[in-house]
Order: structure tokens, then sequence, then C-alpha cells
């Protein structure tokens, strides 16, 4: 038999660490890592041994034998991988079974390196990596920041509540907000409660993992119609994120057109059309299952403005796609390159995914037939968005001339863009912080790690990757003496916080927050529902923290 | 090591000694599979070291699931009770047992070996980093208690 890795992997590669054979490929020395959309078992070496479904963050392993239903294809995409690139064998000779890179000892501290003193602004995964390679590899003190009063950045505002094994990883990262080398301080704005030189000034070195919490715009007319908004804040708005509010989002079309085909696209098309008892068994924000639970919505149309070839979706959350229950997934055939880029492809090219998917030439003139469907149209962009005082419908290209696609909601899922902060340098271009392997451009002492570094692509597992990138780098400026030294100490830092803001929450206060959520969750059968909260309305910790959810947001409103 | 026994027959339910278990076979492990890759090592210790990794894999996720399995149901009190016994054999076993058997098979001087790696913050942060799986797994367990926080600090496991 063998394990197989599934649709949730997101390529953080910390099985590989454990397996004891080596079978799990690309492992991050080799060179297909970086551009790889997850890992795959070798099911010719897997000794069955388990190692990897305990390390998995993730829960994406799974002995053959108990792969759940719309998973069993993996069986086959793990194998082919190796059928490509062939099984790797040990060298001939060798005193060892199998083939292993030798060992790389990446960090070397001199035996008297000295505590440092670090900041962290940001608890997404690109900023908790960091800690994590800074706690686990130095006896650095952590200060780990961020500006809602509650952690995670996109594990938990972003990633969609139907992907609940994909947020546990917030479980991994948890475990270092207790370290006993770390003070957390959440509902802290870095660049509004503290500037970037009062953060410097009380610390050896700093950390910005501040992510892309911004959405790109298209530049056409009528894009700020009402009906007309970004993925962005509908993501916010079903993560009840604290500055979306609750009724932001009007359902009552029946089609609503998606721009671009990443996953975040796919996100939100199958947020849309999924079955809300699904989502009631989800922690998706309260008001947002409301809202769908009464939505008009019967059809996604998702715009590609290339081919099917060049789709930025990734494979296993298109096929996760082809499982919907209740769901049809069709291909809009009326531009003939599309078709034919699909029968083209061969079985592993991204067009292929597509091979089994329904084909039909949509009538855009009459509304969404019956059932739910997603649409996926290629070969297509949105030039003008139409309407009086609300989106009407929206014009696009086709292969001959343009079109007239009837919607009352336009989403565009065209990326986030990350947000200058004030004092630091800001490339407008790409939403950048300019950097040199992590090394902020003239400011010693300063850092950037996730997509405030790299812009807003990778999953989860990338950041860990760029996190150890930047972390070195600032080791190795410790070594070199090149940290400017902190005027300011810890202690002061502590006082300077406290002036500044009162309502910081600590990993007490956190922790408070989540029983909550929990205990909140349990009355309404949910496993845990999440509520919106300003980081100003959220109270000070405290034993207060635990009861105060119900009035402020008018409690739970479960029908 | 016969005193820690002692305690243990005393002390420690079944999951504790499977827990210390799990400690002592992660730490070396971990720098098993080092040796094993590294080709300054000799051949017939790269064999055995391999030998050791893969039998050992199957052993350490036997341990964790029954580590899990006893702990299910645990009061508080046993928690706790738990958690400082794993604590304390985890603080002998890193710093005494596996530390002074790895300098005596790499052919160093294991008195002044142990007494640098001590104050060696390299070493340290060895430790921390090949130990993360490990205090993942107790922290999992909820076997990270307060009390017991103070001796995987103490072993540089934390
Ligand atoms: C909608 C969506 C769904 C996704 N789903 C998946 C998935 O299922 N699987 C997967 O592998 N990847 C997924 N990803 C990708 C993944 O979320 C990103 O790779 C990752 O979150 C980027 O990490 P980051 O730490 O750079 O940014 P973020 O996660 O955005 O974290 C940034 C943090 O910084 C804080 N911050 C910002 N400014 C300040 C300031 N001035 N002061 C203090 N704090 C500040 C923010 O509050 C935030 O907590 C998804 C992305 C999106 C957008
Ligand atoms: N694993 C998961 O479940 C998951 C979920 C969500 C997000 N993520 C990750 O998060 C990252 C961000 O995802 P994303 O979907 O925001 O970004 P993305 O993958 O970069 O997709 C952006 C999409 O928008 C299109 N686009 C950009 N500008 C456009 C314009 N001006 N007009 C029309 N179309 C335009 C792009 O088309 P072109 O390709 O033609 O530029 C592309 O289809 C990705 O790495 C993704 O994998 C992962
Ligand atoms: S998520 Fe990470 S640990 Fe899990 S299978 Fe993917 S690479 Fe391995
Ligand atoms: S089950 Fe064991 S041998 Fe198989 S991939 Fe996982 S860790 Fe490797």
């Amino acid at each position: 038999m063998t394990h197989v890795i599934t649709q949730t992997c997101c390529g953080d590669a910390t099985c590989v660490a454990v397996c004891p054979v080596n079978c799990i490929h690309p492992t991050p020395q080799e060179p297909g890592f970086a551009a790889a959309e997850m890992l795959y078992i070798d099911p010719a070496s897997c000794i069955d041994c388990g190692a990897c479904v305990d390390a998995c963050p993730v829960d994406a392993i799974y002995p053959l034998d108990t792969l759940p239903g719309p998973q069993k294809e993996y069986a086959r995409i793990n194998a082919d991988h190796f059928a490509d690139a062939g099984t790797p064998a040990a060298r001939d000779g060798s005193p060892i079974f199998h083939p292993w890179e030798e060992p790389a000892f990446e960090r070397n501290l001199p035996s008297d390196f000295a505590p440092i003193r670090v900041a962290v602004v940001g608890t997404g995964p690109a900023g908790m990596y960091a800690a994590e390679d800074l706690l686990l590899h130095t006896n650095a003190e952590v200060t780990l920041i961020d500006r809602l009063p509650v952690a995670g950045g996109l594990v938990r505002y972003g990633v969609a509540p139907d992907h609940p094994a994909t947020k546990r990883i917030g479980e991994t990262f948890a475990r270092f907000h207790t370290h006993p080398r770390v003070r957390m301080l959440l509902g802290l704005h870095v660049g509004q409660d503290v500037t970037v030189d009062e953060l410097a000034a009380h610390h050896d070195a700093v950390v910005y993992a501040v992510g892309a919490s911004r959405d790109r715009r298209l530049g056409i007319p009528g894009e700020d119609l009402p009906g007309s908004t970004s993925a962005t804040a509908f993501v916010a708005w079903y993560n009840a994120h604290p500055e979306t509010a609750a009724d932001a989002v009007d359902l009552s079309t029946e089609r609503v057109v998606v721009v671009g085909n990443g996953n975040v696209a796919l996100d939100v098309a199958r947020i849309l059309v999924a079955d809300d008892g699904h989502l009631a068994g989800t922690d998706i924000a309260d008001h947002a299952l409301r809202a769908l639970r009464g939505s008009d919505v019967r059809e996604v149309v998702l715009l590609g403005r290339r081919g099917p070839e060049d789709a930025a979706y990734t494979r296993s959350e298109l096929l996760a796609l082809t499982h919907l229950p209740g769901v049809e997934l069709v291909v809009d055939d009326g531009d003939p390159r599309t078709g034919a880029a699909i029968d083209a492809a061969g079985p592993r090219d991204k067009a292929g995914l597509l091979r089994d998917v329904a084909r039909t030439k949509v009538d855009w003139t009459s509304p969404p037939p019956e059932g739910r469907r997603i649409v996926f149209r290629f070969h297509s962009a949105p030039v003008e968005v139409l309407g009086g005082d609300a989106v009407r419908g929206v014009r696009v290209t086709s292969g001959s001339g343009e079109v007239e696609i009837p919607t009352g909601m336009l989403l565009r899922a065209i990326g986030y863009r990350g947000s200058p902060i004030p004092g630091l340098p800001f490339e407008e271009a790409t939403g950048t912080v300019p950097h040199v392997d992590g090394r902020v451009v003239g400011r010693p002492g300063t850092y950037v790690v996730g997509w405030i570094k790299r812009g807003p692509t990778g999953g989860i597992g990338a950041n860990r990757a760029c996190a150890a990138q930047t972390v070195g780098t600032l080791l190795a400026d410790a070594v070199q003496g090149d940290l400017p030294a902190p005027t300011g100490s810890a202690k002061a830092f502590r006082r300077l916080v406290r002036h500044r803001n009162r309502h910081v929450v600590d990993a007490r206060g956190l922790a408070a927050i989540e029983r909550a959520e929990l205990a909140r969750g349990r009355r309404s059968g949910r496993p845990a529902a999440n509520w919106p909260r300003s980081p100003n309305s959220w109270p000070p910790p405290g034993p207060a923290a635990a009861s105060a959810p119900d009035t402020r947001t008018g409690g739970p409103q479960h029908p | 090591m016969v005193e820690l026994g002692r305690a243990f027959k005393t002390l420690a339910f079944g999951e504790a000694a499977y827990a210390a278990i799990l400690v002592a076979e992660e730490v070396l492990d971990v720098m098993q599979r080092d040796w094993m890759r590294d080709e300054r090592v000799v051949p017939f210790v790269r064999t055995i070291n391999n030998i050791h990794v893969v039998e050992e894999s199957r052993h350490m996720r036997f341990a964790r699931d029954e580590t899990l399995k006893r702990l299910e149901n645990a009061s508080w009190l046993r928690l706790q009770i738990q958690a400082f016994v794993v604590a304390v054999a985890s603080y002998v076993i890193v710093t005494s047992m596996v530390t002074e058997k790895v300098y005596a098979r790499a052919g160093l001087d294991v008195e002044r070996a142990v007494r640098e790696a001590k104050a060696n913050e390299h070493h340290k942060a060895m430790l921390r980093s090949s130990c993360s799986g490990l205090m993942e797994f107790l922290a999992s367990a909820r076997l990270l208690t307060k009390p017991s926080l103070r001796f995987y600090k103490r072993a540089n496991l934390i």
C-alpha cells in the first residue's frame, strides 16, 4: 500500500522532514519545489509508517485505503508525478537504502550568540513562520504584533470556511503565541499606534509580515457602481473580518460575474453556490450564512482573460469544484479557441483539467437555467460595468466583438495588493516593500517576509521558505554586528504601547476570545461562530472578554 | 537512570512511559538522520542508522498513538502529573543520556564536550529545532503545562 497527499496540501514540506525513506517529493532542496503546487508520495517507496500523517498541519495525508471519496483520484495524481519524474534510487554501493541529499546545516550561529529582541509585525503565515524560525534557531525574544485583535492573518480571514483542514494550520502557529519568549500585542496598528521608528528604537530588528490586504482595480468605467466589489471585500465579509459590515453584500441577483480564475475566484464562486446546509457546519460568519440562505444566485461566471491553458487556479482546487454536490460545472464554448485548447491538452496539462467538464455555448440573453452552476468563460475580459445606479450587466470581450452579460453583481478576483507602511519604502508597481533577500533597502535592522515581500501569490507553505530566507539574512546581519542597537528597553516599549492603545489584547486575551467563540458555536450547533469585532470595540483582556460577545453585535441570530 | 526508573514506577502511568520513549527516540532519530546522510560517517554506521530511522518511524507512531489514546479522557490532575513526569523524563534524557553518547560516538572528550555544549548557542539551537516536531506533538497532547515548560526551557527544547 502507500500513503497519499490530497487536496489541502499547502506545500510547507513538514512531512518531508519526518519521512524515514525520503519518498515525498519534490523536497525543498530539489529544483521543482518552488513551482510545485503540492507535494507527492512515491507509492513505490512508501513504507506506510504514517509519520507524515502525524506531522501534516492540514491533515492532507491519508493511507490509500482510507481516502475519502472525492480524494480518491489523488492516488493516481501522486503516482503520476513519479511516472513522469521517475522514482529516485539510491546510488549503487551506497550504504543507505534510499536516496538522500547530504544533510544541510543552514544556520551556523556562533556559540556565544547574544539574545536579540525582534518584533514581528503580522501574525499571518509569514509572520508566524518567521517567529517560529527565530524561536527555534535562536534565543531571541519575540514581540508578535497584529493590528487586528485576533491573530492568524489570512488563515483566519482569507481561507474559505469550507476548508476547515487548511484552517487547522492555525493551531500549529498558535503554539508559538504562548511561547515563553513571545510577547503578543494584538490590536496594535504599526504606522498608527506606534511608528516604524519607535518600533525599531525598541528592538534589535523588526520583521514586517503585513501581507497584502487591499484589492487591485480593473480601471474600467462603472467599476464603482453599487454591486461591483472586490473578492477581497467579499472574502472578508464571509469570514467575519472586523472591518466589513454585515450587510455589505446583496445577493438578490441570479447571476454573479467574477473576474479572474485564480483560487480566490474559485473560493468565492464555491461559497456563492454552495449548499447552505453544508456551510452551516463551518465557521462562516453568521451574517453571511443568513444572506446565503436567502440568496437568489444560481450561476457564477468566471472570466479568464486568457485561455484554459493559462488558468490561474491550481489543479487541486479545480478538481474539488468538480465534486461540489448539486453544482454543475460548465465551460462556455462560445470561443472556438477554448475547446481547441482543452482537446489538444495532454493529460497533465492545465487545460486538460477541463476535459470532462460539459461544454455549452451559453446564451447570455436569457436568464441562467434552473439549478446551480459555475461557468468558466475564457479569452474574455471586462470592458465596462453597465448600469445607472447599480450594476445591471458587464460588457466583456469575446473572440468576435463584445458581448453583454446581464448580472447584478461583479466581483473582481484579480489579486490582492500590499499597502504602504508609513516610514518604509514602497514600490507602487508591485505593491511590495523593496528588499534584498528580505532586508529592506536603506533601513538596516528592518526586514520583510510573505506577501508584502514577494507580492500576493503562493499558498501558505510558500511563506515558510520565504521566512527562512529572511531570518537567515537577519541572523547573518546580527552575527556581522550590522543591527543598529536599540535605544529603548523592552519595558519602555511596553509602557509606550500601554500609553498609545489601551485595548491591546495579549495571549491570554486571545485565548478568552477563542473560548467565547467555541462556546457561542456550541450553543448554535456550529464548530465555532466567528463574529466581527472592531479593534476598538473589543474589551481589554480579562474575565469580561469571555462573556462580552453576545451583547456586542446584537447577539447571535441563528434561525 | 535507576532512580529515574524507580520514579517512573511510582509516578508514571502508561502514557508517560510512552511519551518518554518518544522523547528519546525523537532525539536519536534526528541525529541518526544526519549521520546516515553524512558521507564523512563510516558506511556501516550509516547503514545501522538508516535501519534505525526506518524502524523507529513505526515505533514513534505507535508511541504517539498510545499517548494520545491514554490521555484522551484523563482528568485535569492526571494530565498535570503526566505532563510533569514527561517533562522531567525529557530533561534527564536530553541533558545526560543522549548528548554524552553522542560525543563519545563522535570520539570527543565527553566531559569537555558537555561543558562547552551547555553554553553553546549553536548547540541549543540544534536541539530546539530538531525537537520541534516532538514539542508540537506534546503541545497537541496538552502536555506542555506551565510547570513542565520550565523543564523544556532548561533542556533547551523550547
Ligand atoms: C482568500 C484567500 C484564500 C486563501 N486560501 C488558501 C488556502 O486554502 N491554502 C493555502 O495554502 N493558501 C491560501 N491562501 C494564501 C495564503 O493565505 C497566503 O499565502 C498567506 O496568508 C500570506 O501570508 P502573509 O503572512 O504574508 O499575509 P497575511 O496572512 O495577510 O498576514 C498579514 C497580517 O499582518 C497584519 N497587519 C497588516 N498591517 C499591519 C500593521 N500596520 N500593523 C500590524 N499588523 C498589521 C494583518 O492584520 C495580518 O494579520 C489564500 C489567500 C487568500 C487571499
Ligand atoms: N489553495 C487554496 O485553496 C488557495 C485559495 C485562495 C488563494 N490561494 C493562493 O493565493 C494566491 C492569490 O490568489 P488570487 O486568486 O488572488 O490570485 P491569482 O492566482 O494571481 O489570480 C488572479 C486572476 O486574476 C486575473 N487578472 C489579473 N488582473 C486582471 C485584469 N486586469 N483583468 C482581468 N483579469 C485579471 C489573472 O489573470 P492572468 O492569469 O491572465 O493574469 C488571474 O486569473 C495564489 O497563489 C493562490 O494559489 C490558494
Ligand atoms: S501540507 Fe505540508 S506536511 Fe501536509 S502534505 Fe503538504 S507539504 Fe506535506
Ligand atoms: S507513510 Fe511513512 S514512508 Fe510513507 S510517505 Fe509517509 S512518512 Fe514516508
